[in-house]
């Protein structure tokens, strides 16, 4: 057996253990407790994190589950603070812990809410959309949503999900190829 | 002239933006002081994820208990969108896959005997219950979505699970289970309203009942069948080797053991050897289309566990490898660090992850507890030596609720 490769990246096992050795009521109260943020410094971090871990989460699981992952991703960051500024890419880190978070959570449809306003503003999406999405591998989804449902950047999803470009550009080929399968669109139907 | 799909997935986009609201700083700790207000797993059931604490210092969490099965059964659903959905097969095309593919929890019978069947499915509003020689196959309608359940209740279980609509009115909402006797299987499915509707099977023909309900027993020796639709004739691969599923895109595919309990779609991984002085204690997985299991080894610290974590995914070397995490070859097969942070071992965690096969990766896994710091010799040598002790054992597994303890 022979170690062939070296690793500096972090990764989602699927294990969700965390100490909880600092309290948050103290926190919120000023108190000041070794190893967490001030409130000036968390509040500032959620503001520039959020957004796109938000997205990125809603991306992959839809709004409800999305958002929950998300306040718990963040929550794991406020409790591994030296350990989560010390990364580089501190969304992808957190978008890696909301995948693990959102498994304690059972899927939930779209809300009927937004697909009617979906069917209410746009009329010409076709009804199957959605469910074709759905059937996408996580991934694909994932990222055909954030570059043409969110005007992201190929890179920029890249980023989020520490993919290498390329991989992404694969992605986001296939998926379009497998919606215009499942959508019977014709292949006139441009890429974007 | 129509809508690209590019412009169709950014009118979707815009609608769910509107429907993205923000988290703020006071809600994330807030979520840290739940723990506190809700000793009881069972308690934050309803929120449909449920967190414990566990003493001061420490926390853990459980995945589906199985009284709060009863609770978060009639929301499981596909990611994004409403469960069961599937392709709309062209007549030509040779195979489709079960529409209940996403699978229901099944629930044991102390369990199931107390749930009033207006539970079985939240919000939604029983059409009608049938009596069959199989079981009560039962219809509800979803006023707030585009969807029906079709749920096939027997003595040991409910099999079934959402249907969307337009699945329905295409006449491909239909699943098919096994262990129905020692060489068959059940087939069943809901007809569209006002349709020519029956199906084909082994030379004979199956009408619905006036409900739109039909179901038959399948031989195993039966390796298609074909509905006769709105769209013409769809044949439907019955192949009990495929019904196992060989893709590991999309969500996972549902079996049943011979009692009628949902299987895994993982390959039921547990060691066959144990370090010494470690023996199994238990082998849980939560049924469904996130699928996970894990198999738990106690030893003489009772806070420190082996754990072998089964899940279901066919990606897992690919992500390893972009990610650039470590690798070894043990007995011809990659293992990979796959634990928290950059990998290596923390003092209460150590992992290893494999792809076993096309459905199933698994994680072999020391896990401190309560604070608990793992022995010197809980390492990753420790870890690639059970790599070869690694065995799929069904019998050793129940579809409990899962918990990480």
């Amino acid at each position: 057996m022979t170690e062939t490769s070296s690793v500096t990246r972090p990764l989602d096992s699927g294990i969700a253990v965390a100490d909880w050795p600092r309290s948050p009521v103290l926190w919120l109260m000023g108190v000041s407790q070794e190893g967490l943020p001030s409130g000036e410094e968390f509040t500032s971090f959620v503001r520039r994190v959020q957004p796109r871990l938000q997205r990125g989460l809603v991306a992959t699981y839809g709004p409800d589950v999305g958002r929950q992952a998300t306040v718990d991703a963040l929550s794991w960051a406020w409790e591994h603070w030296d350990q989560i500024r010390s990364v580089e890419n501190q969304t992808g880190y957190l978008y890696r812990v909301g995948q693990s978070a959102s498994r304690r959570y059972v899927p939930k449809p779209l809300p009927p809410e937004l697909l009617g306003e979906l069917e209410q503003r746009f009329p010409d999406v076709e009804p199957r959309l959605v469910p074709a999405l759905a059937r996408l591998s996580t991934q694909q989804r994932t990222v055909v949503v954030l570059v043409h449902g969110f005007g992201w950047s190929q890179a920029d999803v890249a980023g989020l999900l520490e993919l290498n470009p390329s991989t992404v550009r694969e992605h986001l080929s296939r998926a379009l190829s497998r919606l215009r399968d499942q959508l019977e669109v014709a292949n006139a139907h441009e890429y974007r | 002239m129509p809508t690209s799909i590019a412009e169709q997935v950014r009118h979707l986009g815009e609608v769910l933006d509107d429907f993205i609201v923000d988290v703020n700083v006071e809600e994330i700790l807030g979520r840290v002081d739940s723990l506190d207000n809700h000793p009881d797993p069972d308690a934050v059931a309803s929120e449909a994820v449920t967190t414990e604490r566990r003493g001061r210092g420490s926390r853990r969490r459980t995945l589906l208990p199985a009284a709060a099965v009863v609770m978060i059964v009639g929301l499981v659903g596909s990611l994004w969108v409403v469960s069961g959905d599937r392709d709309p097969a062209p007549a030509n095309q040779p195979t489709v896959s079960p529409s209940t593919s996403v699978g229901v929890p099944s629930l044991n019978p102390e369990v199931l005997a107390t749930i009033p069947a207006e539970n079985l499915v939240a919000n939604a509003v029983l059409r009608v219950g049938v009596d069959t020689p199989v079981g009560r196959f039962e219809i509800y309608d979803h006023p707030d979505a585009p969807q029906t359940s079709l749920y096939l209740r027997r003595t040991e279980s409910v099999i079934g699970g959402p249907i969307d609509n337009i699945t329905i009115e295409e006449g491909l909402a239909w699943s098919l289970i096994g262990g129905e006797h020692e060489n068959s299987r059940l087939a069943f499915g809901l007809a569209p309203d006002n349709a020519d509707y029956w199906i084909e099977i082994g030379g004979r023909r199956i009408e619905p009942d006036t409900n739109g309900i039909w179901y038959t027993t399948v031989d195993d020796n039966v390796t298609s069948f074909t509905i006769h639709g709105p769209h013409g004739p769809v044949s439907i691969d019955a192949n009990p080797a495929s019904t196992i599923g060989t893709t590991a895109t999309g969500p996972p595919p549902t079996t049943t053991t011979p009692s009628g309990i949902e299987s895994p779609a993982f390959a039921p991984l547990v060691l066959n050897e144990p370090p010494d002085g470690y023996t199994l204690s238990s082998a849980g997985y939560t049924p469904g289309p996130d699928s996970v299991g894990i198999a738990h080894y106690s030893g003489p610290n009772p806070d420190i566990q082996l754990q072998v974590i089964n899940r279901y995914g066919s990606e897992f070397p690919q992500r390893m490898t972009e990610i650039g995490r470590t690798f070894y070859e043990v007995n011809g097969r990659i293992v990979f660090l796959d634990g928290e942070g950059d990998g290596s071992c923390l003092s209460d965690v150590c992992s290893v992850g494999l792809q076993w096969n096309e459905q199933t990766f698994t994680s072999i896994t020391w896990i401190g507890f309560e604070g608990a710091e793992l022995e010197p010799d809980m390492n990753i040598e420790s870890l690639l030596q059970l790599v070869p002790q690694l065995i799929a054992d069904p019998a050793a597994w129940t579809p409990t609720g899962l918990t990480e303890r």
